[in-house]
């Protein structure tokens, strides 16, 4: 058995292209779940600095504003690992499902 | 009989790492080789000493990405043995399930990386389109396509509900009708044997006195699997056959990563079928106590080793990491000169490297020392470097 | 001319190289060019050597080792030369920060045009720092203006 029936089968086959970005965006798979770009809720954050603790890149870095203390997010650093929302008493910090996270500045990927 | 030195460096379209080879070269055949690694070192020993345990689990997964999940898999299993406690049963599961969907992936990149350096592209884009299942699989079970992070210390961190496992068991049937097809095709594909056939030999003498391991190992017919000598997780409980051929050479590579897929589609199957209930994680304080422990994993390409220290605070003292392709790299080196009757020529040179299925970056851990200008290179024992030490220090403490 | 701009921002030819990651944004590079994403659509094939090459995308935690021959590689590629640069490793250090043997960013290397965050990005993000990349030189036209000197 060679590949040639192989080859004849897909004459008749969909394609197997997914013609991103500009058209059939939505066929890219993209499962609930998926551990995309850091979101920050200032409102609920209350400043207890477990996320600092268990964060392993130096993405967060603990700052202080008006309202007391908080994380400060450099997202050009995340490894996306989720740690930090699962020890967030008040989950403050979620990760979102963006994956289309492409820059021409680094300056703009900070959360202040 | 002149002989011609060729360097094959950093960058190179076969090489899909950084790794510099020299080879010398008489006429078309391959006389001897030598390697000089070093340009994947990054220093993660040492930068694990400064952050603590559950820092560590993101960067031990990235020693290595395509088997990310047996490094966190023999770190987590590590610590878990200094506090000595047992993690829950549907856990181990899980684990297994997680750690042959990587295997399974790691094959197919594998056969079709091999395809595409003989130069044989049809067949890297079916594999690889037909690998996009298994990758959509693990990105639904744990967030991402390629680091999973599922494995933590005391459990794992997801579960599997019924409508992700009914996607499992699609996905599986579908691979596994594929997986068999292919290997149908390169026993009998007349461009693949007259590539794979008779090259890259390695004899089962020479496999075990230079400690080869994983499916290079098992090609030459040495019985060696740490799944099945020393079971961890659930595999004591999972069934399966190591699997050998006695070919030693590439085509018994192929066959035998072929063969494995098939084997660890079955497993899934079974873990599926007999997942007991109950939790998936327990809880564990923030400090191991002071020990020390050894952890070995079956990674796809062979066996892992990892040891860890700890001295009683939230940050280990010392960690090793023996990853499978540092045991394979004499082996390489072996295989790529003529030697005897087995004559290696420059065209093999590129399926050759591929062939032992090399993770540079997993292995690149030894130092040796190069003296630029005077033109010296030596390598020293640990206990060389402490004496060289002392004495500086003596000398300098003498000068302040 | 517009016509040689056009030609030139529709077929840029990429050079891959691996500087010292784990291999994780190495396959999803690799990946891209597969089937089911195809960045062949856009123009772009894989080449092996630099004096091919428009675009050099460099994945991995840049290590000192690889630094000298990363910079003599970017330089012998002819202008005009794009460097994107793939994965968290690549734009910033990534985990590796604070690591010896580990250089915090491309940017402290070469000049760099595109960054594609996350750990690894998925091929789509690539496929979509390409397209990106390719409206970015349309805007700027600056190849147009360094190569038309002839009878001056």
């Amino acid at each position: 058995m060679s590949l040639t029936p192989e080859l004849f089968k897909n004459f008749v086959k969909k394609r197997a292209t997914i013609l991103y970005p500009f058209k059939e965006r939505e066929l890219v798979h993209v499962p609930e779940g998926l551990r995309g770009e850091v979101a920050f809720h200032r409102d609920r954050c209350i400043g207890c600095g477990l996320c600092f603790r268990v964060c392993p890149s130096e993405t967060i870095e603990m700052i202080e504003d008006e309202r007391g203390k908080r994380p400060k997010f450099y997202l050009d650093r995340c490894t996306h690992c989720q740690q930090c929302e699962e020890v967030c008493p008040t989950k403050a910090v979620e990760l979102t499902k963006n994956f289309e996270t492409v820059g021409f500045d680094r300056r703009e990927a900070i959360i202040e | 009989m002149s002989s011609f030195k060729i360097p094959i460096g950093p960058q190179h379209p076969a090489l899909k790492e950084a790794e510099n080879f020299t080879f010398t070269l008489d006429g078309e055949l391959v006389v001897g080789a030598e390697a000089r690694i070093g340009y994947m070192h990054r220093g993660i020993e040492k930068l694990m000493e400064t952050k603590n345990y559950i820092q560590n689990i993101p960067l031990v997964e990235r020693i290595c990405g395509i088997c990310n999940v047996a490094h966190t898999l023999c770190y987590c299993q590590n610590v878990e043995y200094l506090y000595g406690k047992e993690i829950p049963r549907r856990a181990e599961y899980i684990r297994v399930i997680i750690e042959e969907l990587n295997r399974i992936h790691s094959h197919l990149l594998w056969m079709g990386i091999a395809a595409h350096e003989i130069g044989f592209d049809t067949l890297f884009m079916y594999i690889w389109r037909d690998r996009e299942v298994v990758m959509d699989l693990i990105e639904l079970l744990t967030g991402n396509r390629v680091s999973t992070a599922s494995n933590t210390i005391g459990g794992v961190r997801r579960d599997i509900d019924g409508e992700k496992e009914s996607r499992l068991r699609k996905g599986m049937g579908l691979l596994k009708k594929r997986t068999k097809y292919y290997k149908e095709v390169s026993a009998k594909e007349p461009s693949l044997l007259a590539r794979l056939e008779g090259v890259g030999i390695l004899t089962p003498k020479e496999c075990v006195e230079l400690c080869a391991v994983g499916p290079t190992a098992r090609a030459s017919g040495v019985k060696v699997d740490v799944r099945a000598d020393d079971p961890y997780a659930a595999h004591d409980e999972v069934p399966f056959n190591v699997i050998t051929y006695d070919t030693c050479d590439l085509l018994g590579r192929f066959l035998v990563r072929a063969d494995e897929t098939v084997e660890s589609i079955n497993m899934v199957e079974y873990c599926l079928d007999h997942m007991p209930k109950g939790p998936i994680r327990i809880r564990l304080p923030n400090t191991p106590p002071i020990g020390e422990s050894v952890s070995r994993v079956e990674a796809p390409r062979g066996e892992d080793i990892h040891y860890v220290k700890s001295n009683g605070t939230d940050k280990p003292e010392r960690y090793k990491v023996r990853a499978p392709t540092l045991g394979n790299l004499a082996a390489l080196v072996t295989m790529l000169a003529t030697r005897g009757s087995y004559e290696v020529y420059v065209a093999d040179l590129p399926i050759i490297l591929a062939g032992i299925d090399p993770c540079m970056c997993c292995m690149d851990r030894s130092a040796k020392f190069i003296e630029l200008r005077k033109g010296r290179e030596w390598v020293w024992t640990w206990n060389q470097l402490k004496q060289y030490a002392k004495k500086q220090v003596e000398i300098q403490g003498r000068r302040s | 001319m517009g016509l040689i701009n056009w030609a030139r921002r529709t077929s840029p030819w990429l050079l891959h190289l691996n500087t010292g990651g784990c291999n994780g944004c190495d396959i999803e590079v690799v990946a891209a060019l597969t089937p089911r994403y195809d960045v062949e659509r856009f123009g772009c094939l894989l080449k092996g050597s630099p004096r091919h090459a428009d675009i050099l995308v460099v994945t991995g935690a840049i290590t000192r080792q690889i630094e000298n021959r990363l910079k003599r590689i970017y330089e012998q590629m002819p202008e005009p030369k794009f460097a994107v640069a793939v994965g968290n490793c690549c734009v910033s250090g990534g985990v590796f920060r604070g690591a010896y043997n580990v250089r915090h960013g491309l940017d402290t290397v070469i000049p760099v045009d595109a960054y594609v965050y996350g750990c690894p990005p998925k091929p789509e993000a690539i496929i979509k720092a390409i397209a990106a990349l390719q409206e970015k030189i349309r805007s700027l036209e600056k190849p147009v203006e360094q190569e038309v000197k002839v009878g001056g």
